[in-house]
């Protein structure tokens, strides 16, 4: 016996953060309303005009609504853990550690299973788990690589007998018909699942704790970790990565304060209990054909809804550690990845109404869906914008925002500055969180901490444009009918060069080009305010092959923890990994062929 | 390529999963459209209306 925590959230005070989320949103919106009001009305009222205070209202809202999370986690103070006694984890019953898999690279997929078999074998706790690894993988080159690479595995892994491996022939459902086609198979001979994505990587200490807590809470049928990324190796990619760990865990503690028990599940790196999952989960087809019908793409957040629905806890729990992904190392990969997300999301527009669901639930449905409506809504305003300076031009001879303005000259800077602020304003208050309370030091130095927040603010500036129009054109794809499917991603080096950024970008580029163009004819007093949108969607190629190159010559740049004091699993894998992918080298010209010198060496 | 065959490499060390299944029944999420339901929307409607 020793002393662990169980999780704490607790419901009332969820529902007092979610009024307050609400209350300071709209005072923010109606106060960013009144300052448009005030600009736009003295050149007379227009119908654009109201078309941009609809508009501006509703990204000022969705802007401040975002935006709490990350102030109640910054200075609300989370619910202290229960102090509780607890067993090893094989007291608690057995645990399967599920790794879904479809067309994925298994020398690194299979080195993160003998990774964390490894560490859980070092720890003593080995025996309470199993892993199974799920294979939807449809192509035989694939297949045959997966066989290859499981027989190194289970050469190479002492607990060798806790690693399980099977592939569907055809992969219905995809990864929620997968993980229910298990179920369905062995669930029964499990108390807990541990859902991986094949990214995922687990400190065992974090494996053991997630059973520990989730034990602990008999209400509880669902535990999300707060995965943190690992292994970026681009611009855009270590951008992403440092974002990921100073930014995320502060908005995620105050997300989790707002969700109470009504809380996310991501698809990985989270634990449940079977039977409640199986009692609950069990997905239908929806009604109709792709993109809107068919199987459930975004499978993860109606789950977690229709646990709460059957009366279940589903947790947020940033408390636990070591639980790794990766993510997109290009801009490219990152709106690959958007294009099924968005797909998934704009589904629940199917579910949304379903019978007895909290409501709650069905706002974090709702919430996923605007997460993608808004690219669109931001687009529209900018276009309505520039048409809106064009019918005011006679009125007023020249300038624009503070110039020879006919509305206030403080009001325009007034709401420039509120906008700014509010997308600004929490990034430099975590930093300043950081810089105070001594946690820098995992980031290189304060200085550097203060450097690379302002560097990411740079860069995302510049390539939120380019984002912004990767989302708009998924949006469209989709209303449009066009099924995306869930293609699997890219986990190998995102080095792009300018001819593959072009292939795939030229259309912003255009876009861009063409937008300038009718502001420098129709309002040319708005050029200087379109550039900082214009120029990254004109250059978007050369910002895209340029943000996927590896950051070697500023190496200090955007450091994180887990590069500076990594945490046993990661040198685990990156040693079994450099041991399955380097013997090619030297064995390759005797093999022939470099992957069977690797999985023979 | 999709194939349904086994695999050649069949004999590798696979173990078979455990056989314990788990019933897992399928969830509600969409209710069928009823016209009674525009019906009583519109009942109502009237109703509130005086």
């Amino acid at each position: 016996m020793r002393l662990s925590a169980a999780p704490a959230y607790r419901q009332d005070r969820a529902v007092v953060f979610r009024w307050t989320a609400l209350a300071v949103s709209s005072a923010t919106t109606l106060f960013a309303a009144w300052l448009f009001v005030l600009l736009a009305q003295g050149d007379g009222w227009t119908a654009l005009d109201a078309a941009r205070l609809a508009l501006s209202s509703l990204c000022v809202f969705w802007l401040t609504w975002g935006t709490m999370g990350g102030m109640l986690g910054l200075f609300v103070a989370t619910p202290k853990p229960v102090a509780i006694e607890v067993d090893t984890p094989q007291a608690h019953g057995r645990t399967a550690i599920l790794m879904p898999i479809y067309n994925e690279d298994p020398p690194s997929t299979f080195a993160r299973v003998a990774a964390m078999s490894g560490r859980l074998l070092e720890i003593g706790a080995h025996g309470a788990f199993d892993i199974f690894i799920l294979s939807d993988s449809q192509s035989l080159e694939s297949a045959t690589r997966e066989a290859l690479w499981l027989e190194r595995l289970l050469t190479d892994c002492p607990a060798r007998e806790q690693i399980f491996y099977r592939r569907r022939p055809k992969n219905s459902g995809r990864k929620a018909g997968n993980i229910e086609d298990f179920i369905r198979h062995s669930g029964a001979a499990y108390e807990y699942a541990i859902v991986l994505d094949a990214d995922s990587l687990m400190e065992a200490d974090a494996i053991v704790a997630m059973v520990q807590r989730i034990a602990a809470a008999p209400q509880v049928g669902l535990l999300q970790t707060l995965p943190e990324i690992v292994h970026a190796r681009s611009v855009f990619g270590r951008a992403l990565q440092f974002a990921a760990t100073v930014y995320t865990p502060v908005f995620a503690r105050g997300t989790a304060l707002m969700q109470g028990g009504e809380g996310p599940y991501w698809g990985h790196n989270a634990i449940f209990r079977i039977r409640a999952f199986a009692q609950s989960c069990g997905l239908p087809q929806l009604h109709g054909n792709p993109p809107f019908g068919g199987h459930i793409l975004s499978h993860d957040y109606v789950e977690a809804a229709l646990l709460a629905r059957a009366g279940h806890a589903v947790l947020l729990d940033p408390a636990i550690g070591g639980s790794f992904e990766e993510g997109p190392d290009n801009i490219m990969d990152f709106a690959k990845r958007d294009q099924r997300w968005c797909q998934g999301n704009l589904q629940h527009s199917r579910i949304v109404m379903a019978p007895a669901l909290h409501l709650w639930n069905r706002i974090t449905l709702l919430q996923g869906i605007f997460n993608y409506l808004m690219p669109p809504v931001w687009l529209a305003l900018l276009i309505v914008s520039i048409a809106s300076a064009d019918i005011a031009r006679p009125l007023y001879s020249y300038g624009y925002y503070g110039f020879e303005r006919p509305g206030p000259d403080w009001a325009g800077w007034a709401l420039i500055g509120f906008v700014a602020g509010i997308l600004i304003l929490p990034k430099l208050l975590i930093a300043t969180l950081y810089i105070l309370s001594g946690r820098a030091k995992g980031f290189g130095s304060r200085l550097l901490v203060l450097v690379s927040v302002m560097a990411e603010i740079a860069l995302s500036t510049i390539t939120a444009p380019i984002v912004l129009m990767f989302q708009v054109r998924a949006v469209l794809r989709v209303v449009s009918g066009f099924d995306g499917g869930w293609p699997p991603s890219n986990r190998k080096d995102g080095t792009l060069t300018l001819g593959q950024a072009m292939s795939g970008s030229w259309w912003i580029t255009c876009c861009g080009a063409a937008g300038l163009a009718v502001v420098m004819s129709l309002a040319p007093a708005l050029v200087v305010w379109s550039l900082p949108v214009a120029l990254p969607m004109i250059l978007a190629p050369f910002v895209i092959a340029a943000t996927s190159r590896p950051l070697s010559a500023l190496a200090a740049l955007w450091q994180v923890p887990s590069e500076t004091t990594p945490s046993p699993v990661l040198l685990e894998w990156e040693r079994i990994h450099a041991g399955w992918t380097g013997a090619a080298a030297a064995l390759g010209d005797e093999f022939g062929d470099p992957e069977t010198a690797n999985v023979l060496g | 390529m999709k194939h349904d065959t086994l695999f050649p490499v069949e004999h590798l060390r696979q173990r078979a999963l455990p056989e314990a299944p788990l019933a897992m029944p399928q969830q509600v999420l969409q209710r069928p459209f009823e016209w009674g339901s525009v019906f009583r929307l519109w009942t109502l409607v009237r109703l509130r209306r005086g």
